[in-house]
């Protein structure tokens, strides 16, 4: 029995003994970190296992005789087209071109394997995590944020990542929230600035994916903040960025600014009302019949003060009570006391100008310093614009964007309100709304992403027909159209 | 016995299979789980334990861990028992160098007689582990829970209690979703001696929820000396 026993437990051991597999698609480890595939200038190459992709983002810049520090991994040997490369030293690759397919070999052991390198001046984001990222709550991930600058040292963070959005969670390319946490116990949330942005602790990955030209969000903010004036034209700031979730590209996205206390500066008398969809209520037509008192009344939703802590209505019930059920007369002689009134000019005008349909319901928010101050209205998700609706149909040019509060300050002609909006719109159609500038802006962030060829990376990943050519053909002939049509109803 | 250990050695030699990537994740090994200890049964209730085990992995040719490990059991009839148990080891991680770590668990075991000659038993383990428990900053310590079932059929023949055993493991880290992560088989037998109990036997480790998932098998033996108070 036990000579048996002795031979089985041999035989065992000899099926057993050890066999490695050599892994690419890695999963990270307890400090969500991935092992080095390829790092130059102490910045890591993203890695797109399906289509077994390198990409490192690099400024122009620093394309010519690129010398970087080479790191892989000390089992390997990797050699990019001719060059075998050394470990741990500076190699010279020449003068490199962007956006074209270098051959790599990584030879280990009796293995060897062909990936392709793409330079690209495109930042990348690798989100690194174990869990899946779902609708909330937010999952522990790392984010790594490479910059093309070459002397611009990567950023490196804890974060919880959530998707965000309603109606656009049923595409497969999700949008996603980001929390910045200082360690990997969640309890900490910490502040970081990306790029030249302000510092915040929540960030956006905007998917813009039913966005046939992906900059509609993008260049509406940057006309939004571009406007001259009087008025307060609080709007974030936003790059496009290429983005990984471990060793999976997800596309082009648009990394955003968010509004938070930290971001508005926000003290404890501040406060700020989001719509939640575009309704009756949001659009002053009816009252809510029951008073606020939690964190949402009707289809508006406070955002700050944090409902958590205080539930904070009043002076916004009252504007809420002079739109919707005032008289002409309480109307015309109060409304200036409540909203800034060069503040609801600009954002009517710029609103019509960009055909935000969605953005006079929902996809905006009303802000207030103190009890002091006045409301202002601050613009978001502007994806349903320049002749476009938020799910990418074609849009008419000649109608005119409005609801019960724009139209009572039209009928009733608050502090010389007509006047004043005709005014405004003679001024920036001088400059701002020139058509030149407005085809200025959406020109460069078209060339902006024709030199990260975005389309053929979003059309190949993602199944869809980008064509953004046509869309810019598109888009400029709407805005042209549109300056006339509203040319004519501001009696330009 | 020295010319198979000689056969062993040679036939390691030739099979093992390394294909080298980027990252090299083994997934078939062999260790062997060595260790000798103590039981010192207080009284009819009472019993406290100590064990030195040494672990080895790589053809179970390498050092993997190092563990002392003390427990007291508390008997509250025939078929109930609790014991909680502290562990310290040194242990090797994926980078090869070498970690302090602490471990604490609580079980509770159950026994039954199925028939004249099976028994049943079921033991449910919670235990939580301090990784690295000496580094300088506390975010470099990691916490690592674990809830794991067995269950066990045994044989008891003569000196010797033959056994077949399953265990379930599952995983709480701060950094993923509790998981199954680990199923163990077990075979073995247990014998008793006039100074104690030998225990020997074979288990099959299989990672669960794991693209490349490690299947490891593990040659086990321990003696344990057993004490009686007075």
């Amino acid at each position: 029995m036990a000579k048996y026993i002795s031979f089985l437990v041999f035989l065992v051991f000899l099926m057993a003994c050890q066999k490695t597999e050599g892994i690419y698609d890695n999963i990270a480890n307890e400090n969500l970190e991935l092992p080095l595939l390829l790092r130059l200038n102490r910045k890591n190459c993203v890695f797109d296992s399906h289509n077994r992709i390198l990409k490192y983002s690099i400024d122009e810049n620093s394309i010519n005789n690129f010398s970087p520090y080479v790191e892989f991994q000390r089992h390997s040997n990797i050699t990019l087209e001719s060059i075998k490369l050394t470990n741990g030293t500076v190699n010279n690759f020449g003068n490199i071109e962007l956006n074209k397919a270098y051959r790599v070999i990584i030879n280990t052991g009796n293995r060897t394997d062909e990936f392709t390198l793409f330079f690209t001046k495109i930042p990348t984001i690798q989100i690194v995590t174990a869990n899946p990222i779902i609708n909330g709550p937010k999952t522990l991930s790392r984010m790594i944020l490479n910059y093309p600058e070459i002397r611009r040292i990567s950023e490196n963070n804890w974060t919880g990542i959530e998707q965000r959005g309603s109606s656009s969670l049923r595409y497969d390319k999700k949008s996603f929230g980001i929390k910045i946490y200082s360690d990997k116990s969640k309890d900490s949330p910490s502040s970081q600035s990306y790029f030249d942005f302000k510092q915040n602790q929540k960030w956006i990955l905007d998917a813009m994916f039913v966005d046939q030209s992906r900059l509609r969000n993008k260049s509406s903010f940057e006309l939004w903040k571009s406007m001259s004036g009087p008025a307060n034209h609080i709007g974030i700031d936003s790059r496009f960025v290429e983005v990984y979730i471990n060793h999976q590209t997800l596309g082009v996205y648009s990394f955003s600014e968010n509004y938070t206390k930290e971001f508005l500066d926000a003290n404890d008398q501040c406060v700020l009302y989001a719509g939640t969809d575009n309704s009756s209520q949001t659009e002053f037509e009816t009252l809510i019949e029951k008073d606020p008192n939690s964190r949402f009344w009707g289809d508006w939703e406070q955002k700050l003060p944090n409902p958590s802590q205080e539930i904070v209505w009043d002076d916004f019930e009252a504007l809420n009570t002079l739109i919707v059920n005032s008289s002409n007369s309480e109307f015309k002689n109060t409304i200036a006391h409540h909203i800034d009134l060069n503040n609801v000019i600009d954002y009517f005008l710029f609103i019509n100008l960009i055909g935000g349909r969605d953005n006079v319901g929902k996809n905006w928010f009303f802000f207030k310093r103190d009890h002091l101050s006045k409301f202002n209205i601050i613009p978001w998700d502007m994806d349903g614009t320049w002749g476009r609706s938020p799910f990418a149909e074609k849009t008419s040019y000649s109608v005119l964007i409005t609801n019960n509060l724009f139209k009572r300050l039209l009928e009733t002609d608050p502090a010389n309100y007509k006047l004043r909006l005709k005014e405004r719109w003679k001024e920036l159609r001088l400059a701002e709304f020139s058509e030149s500038n407005l085809n200025g802006i959406i020109a460069s962030n078209f060339a902006e992403l024709d030199s990260y060829k975005v389309e053929g990376l979003e059309n190949n990943l993602w199944k869809v027909n980008l064509n953004l050519k046509n869309e810019q053909f598109y888009m400029a002939t709407w805005v042209s159209n549109r300056l006339e049509f509203l040319d004519e109803r501001f009696e330009y | 016995m020295k010319l198979v250990f000689n056969i062993i050695g040679i036939v390691f030699l030739f099979i093992s299979n390394s294909t080298w990537c980027q990252e090299i994740k083994t997934t078939n090994d062999i260790g062997l789980w060595a260790g000798v200890g103590g039981n010192f049964k207080l009284n009819k209730k009472w019993k406290t334990s100590f064990n030195q085990e040494i672990r080895t992995f790589n053809n179970a040719i390498k050092i993997k861990k190092s563990i002392t490990e003390l427990g007291l059991t508390h008997k509250f009839d025939k078929q109930l028992k609790l014991s909680l148990g502290v562990r310290y080891s040194y242990a090797r991680k994926r980078d090869y160098t070498f970690v302090n770590n602490i471990r604490y668990n609580i079980d509770i075991k159950y026994w039954c007689k199925l028939s004249k000659h099976l028994n049943l038993l079921y033991r449910f383990r919670y235990q939580h582990s301090y990784i690295n428990l000496f580094a300088n900053t506390t975010p470099d310590i990691e916490n690592r829970s674990s809830m794991r079932n067995r269950i066990k059929l045994q044989y008891p023949i003569n000196k010797h209690a033959i056994y077949i055993s399953a265990e379930l493991f599952r995983e709480y880290v701060i950094y993923k979703k509790p998981s199954f992560n680990k199923v163990r088989l077990n075979i073995g037998d247990k014998l008793k001696t006039n100074l104690g109990d030998v225990k020997y036997g074979l288990a099959f480790e299989r990672e669960l929820n794991n693209s490349y998932p490690l299947n490891y098998i593990i040659l086990k033996i321990n003696y344990s000396f057993n004490f009686k108070h007075g």
